[in-house]
């Protein structure tokens, strides 16, 4: 725990100390987020964080997911993409054992996390620890779903939960998350009132705001853009950029744009099945699968 | 096949009219205001029977004084009491219970076997026991809190009333009159202690810690004359009795015709509508807060304590109030319990002997003389005044914790 806060004042003083980054984004949305070529080198020499094996997903008798095989590199943007009701959502959920909320939900095959010390643990086993999980594992959902609290109290639960905090730093530890999810500046003056006065796009900011304080090692975005404006949408590809220096990051999105932008790995799924997976470059130029392609491309069904 | 034109086209030439529609309409708009009218009537038509029978009845002497044997001097002080004694013990007993269970119901679904099966048993248990007539559980109440089934009595002697095998808060002492007006009381152990006879020549201790030799006249001999001698001297079998003086926290197990019987007995009555309603008031907490909060790793406990209670708290609280607003009214289980007796000091205690407003009312509408039928309107009027108040907390309740929520 403690050395989980010395961390994070670390890194909060990293993003103090260089404010511009997330502020100026109009200079940076003109060129592709990501150089590419570059990330298509390090993506090979870069460790897993969490690997799918043979992994099977059902809801009842239902088979949701089906023999899944990937990996997700560390401190790098996974992109998942593929037709409504394939599986993508449900793939998200299981990584930090949200599905242990739907009754009918079972999973079979291998499910591993590996820490940076490369010990591994499958996160499917009974025994495993899911408030630990969740944790290290914070999940951003579809809909902006903050609490009916003050914008405060949203980012100050993640941490009162785990940490025996103190006042000054958790005021520290909310101001770090904000200016990183990029609300700080539009919340700064209203952090006491209540959460749900704020606009769609400032709320999902906030939920991600919220997901950060607890200085999770990954973070999983179930189409985290979708109810948003092209402001707004930008300013969270400008914020996962930056966020992926410090945390794995798993995006859903629709938007073959935003994968393209903002992702270094992208895996394309159909019918509960992982098609192709591959570097974002290749997905979108060189894709190997016919669907694959036609999806990319527009021309699915 | 009919191509989609042709469907429209048949369709459009046979329309619906559209004064008919809207006289419908107009229709259904005047249903609705009458039958509103119909239950507004007959509430005036009660409230100006009870107004007009029971109002100059109403006054200050009216709510503080006791029962009385003369219309006009009775008052409904031990039946407000007894009101207010077995509410509050009822609400603070039914609250934690029934928002526990509806936690249990709605927040902690289980995933083995057994404690599934036992879910689904008691929810199917509480469906069921909504709809059970009040009367039975006052007969419940009766076995399972007045008599304790007959399991918790202790064999004594028949002279004495008193069967508890637990008590906390009392004392029993032996009253003796003394010749002048004050009165020599002898502590005992307990109600089963052998009666404290006096004899000539025992002694006792003043509060100087002074041991005084007490002497003892017996009935109808004569006082002696001494001063000296008249201030030791008590009467011997001059309406002796054993007195029992209880602290406010008097407790003890049976629970005999005590409010606390009655308040659990009031507790069975309201508690599947509190269970009921809480775990509608969980169900209409959005999932995604509480997805929200399981998702950064709040133990399930964390989940309710810190987002779906307070959201549900609005829901809880309007369900709970109504339902306690029905237990002020209820005659029928608390009759069973406290008997239609007649008492005269309001409760000062879980185990007094009480009784209730509406179980007031009911003894005197009852009666033959015209004058009882005034004060037991006026009593209505009061019992009505309290279910407003009642009714205006739970908006009031309800409109200051949903603010935040909208
Ligand atoms: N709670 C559930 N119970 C039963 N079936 C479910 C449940 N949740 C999802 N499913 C089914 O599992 C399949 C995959 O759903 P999932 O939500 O993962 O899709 P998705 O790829 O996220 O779709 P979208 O892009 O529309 O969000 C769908 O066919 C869906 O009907
Ligand atoms: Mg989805």
């Amino acid at each position: 725990m403690l050395q989980l806060l010395s961390e994070t004042r670390d890194s909060m003083k990293s993003a103090f100390s260089a404010p511009a980054s997330t502020s100026d984004s109009s200079s940076s949305r003109t060129q592709p987020r990501i150089d590419q070529a570059e990330k298509s080198m390090t993506l090979k020499t870069c460790p897993s964080a969490v690997v799918f094996n043979a992994f099977n997903a059902w809801y009842g008798d239902f088979q949701a997911l089906c023999d899944i095989n990937l990996e997700i590199p560390r401190n790098q943007v996974t992109a998942l993409i593929g037709p409504s009701g394939c599986g993508k959502s449900t793939l998200l959920r299981w990584i930090n054992r949200m599905n242990d909320t739907v009754p009918s939900a079972r999973a079979s095959g291998e499910l591993l996390m590996v820490d940076s010390e490369d010990s591994k643990l499958n996160i499917l086993e009974r025994s495993v620890d899911t408030v630990s999980l969740r944790r290290k594992v914070g999940i951003v959902f579809q809909k902006p779903n903050p609490f009916p609290k003050s914008v405060f109290d949203n980012v100050a639960f993640g941490p009162r939960l785990h940490f025996k905090i103190a006042l000054k730093h958790l005021d520290d530890l909310v101001e770090w998350s904000l200016r990183k999810a990029a609300v700080w500046d539009e919340v700064k003056d209203r952090l006491h009132k209540p959460a749900l006065g704020l606009s769609g796009g400032q709320q999902q900011r906030l939920c991600i705001a919220r997901a950060i304080a607890i200085g999770p090692e990954i973070l999983l975005m179930d189409e985290p853009c979708s109810a948003l404006d092209p402001a707004s949408t930008i300013k969270i590809e400008d914020l996962i950029y930056e966020l992926c220096k410090q945390f794995t990051i798993v995006i859903v999105t629709h938007n073959m744009q935003q994968a393209s932008r903002c992702s270094s790995q992208t895996g394309f799924f159909f019918n509960g099945q992982l098609v192709e997976c591959g570097t974002t470059e290749q997905i979108f130029t060189r894709p190997t699968n016919k669907k694959t392609e036609d999806y990319v491309t527009g021309k699915f069904g | 096949m009919k191509s989609l034109g042709n469907v429209l086209t048949e369709a459009f030439q046979k329309p619906n009219s559209i004064p008919r529609r809207m006289a419908k309409a107009v229709a259904f708009n005047w249903v609705c205001r009458i039958t509103a009218l119909c239950s507004v009537l007959v509430l005036g038509v009660l409230l100006y029977t009870v107004l007009s029978k029971g109002l100059s009845h109403l006054s200050w002497s009216f709510l503080t004084s006791s029962p009385h044997p003369d219309p006009n001097r009775a008052g409904i002080w031990p039946a407000l009491m007894g009101t207010f004694w077995t509410c509050a013990a009822c609400g603070i007993l039914t609250l934690p219970i029934g928002i526990g269970t509806a936690i249990f119901l709605e927040e902690l679904r289980p995933r083995n076997r057994l404690m599934r099966w036992l879910h689904s048993l008691v929810q199917l248990n509480i469906a069921n026991l909504a709809g059970v007539p009040s009367v039975v559980y006052g007969i419940v109440g009766m076995a399972a809190f007045v008599s304790m089934f007959g399991l918790m009595e202790r064999t004594v002697t028949e002279k004495q009333a008193n069967h508890s095998i637990f008590e906390v808060g009392s004392r029993y002492f032996d009253q003796f009159l003394t010749i002048d007006d004050a009165v020599l009381m002898v502590p005992v152990e307990s109600s089963f202690s052998e009666d404290t006879i006096p004899n000539d020549g025992i002694v006792a201790i003043d509060l100087n810690g002074k041991s005084v030799k007490m002497q003892v006249v017996a009935k109808g001999q004569p006082i002696p004359s001494s001063e000296n001698e008249k201030a030791v001297a008590v009467r011997w079998n001059e309406t002796p009795g054993r007195v029992h003086k209880q602290a406010w926290y008097h407790f003890s197990v049976p629970f005999g015709r005590s409010v606390l019987a009655g308040s659990l007995t009031l507790m069975l009555v309201i508690l599947p509508v509190v269970i009921i309603s809480s775990q509608e008031a969980f169900r209409s907490v959005p999932p995604s807060l509480r997805e929200a909060a399981l998702g950064m790793g709040a133990t399930p406990w964390q989940a309710v304590w810190n987002v779906t209670l307070p959201a549900a708290v609005p829901g809880i609280m309007t369900g709970s109030i109504l339902a306690m607003s029905r237990a002020v009214g209820e005659a029928a289980p608390i009759m069973m319990i406290s008997g239609v007796v007649f008492i005269t000091r309001a409760p000062s205690n879980l185990m007094s002997v009480f009784t209730v407003l509406s179980l007031q009312i009911y003894d005197w509408a009852g009666r033959h003389e015209a004058g009882f039928h005034a004060i037991s309107a006026a009593a209505i009027i009061v019992l009505l005044l309290l279910l407003l108040v009642f009714n205006s907390i739970a908006i009031v309740i309800r409109q200051k914790f949903s603010r935040p929520l909208s």
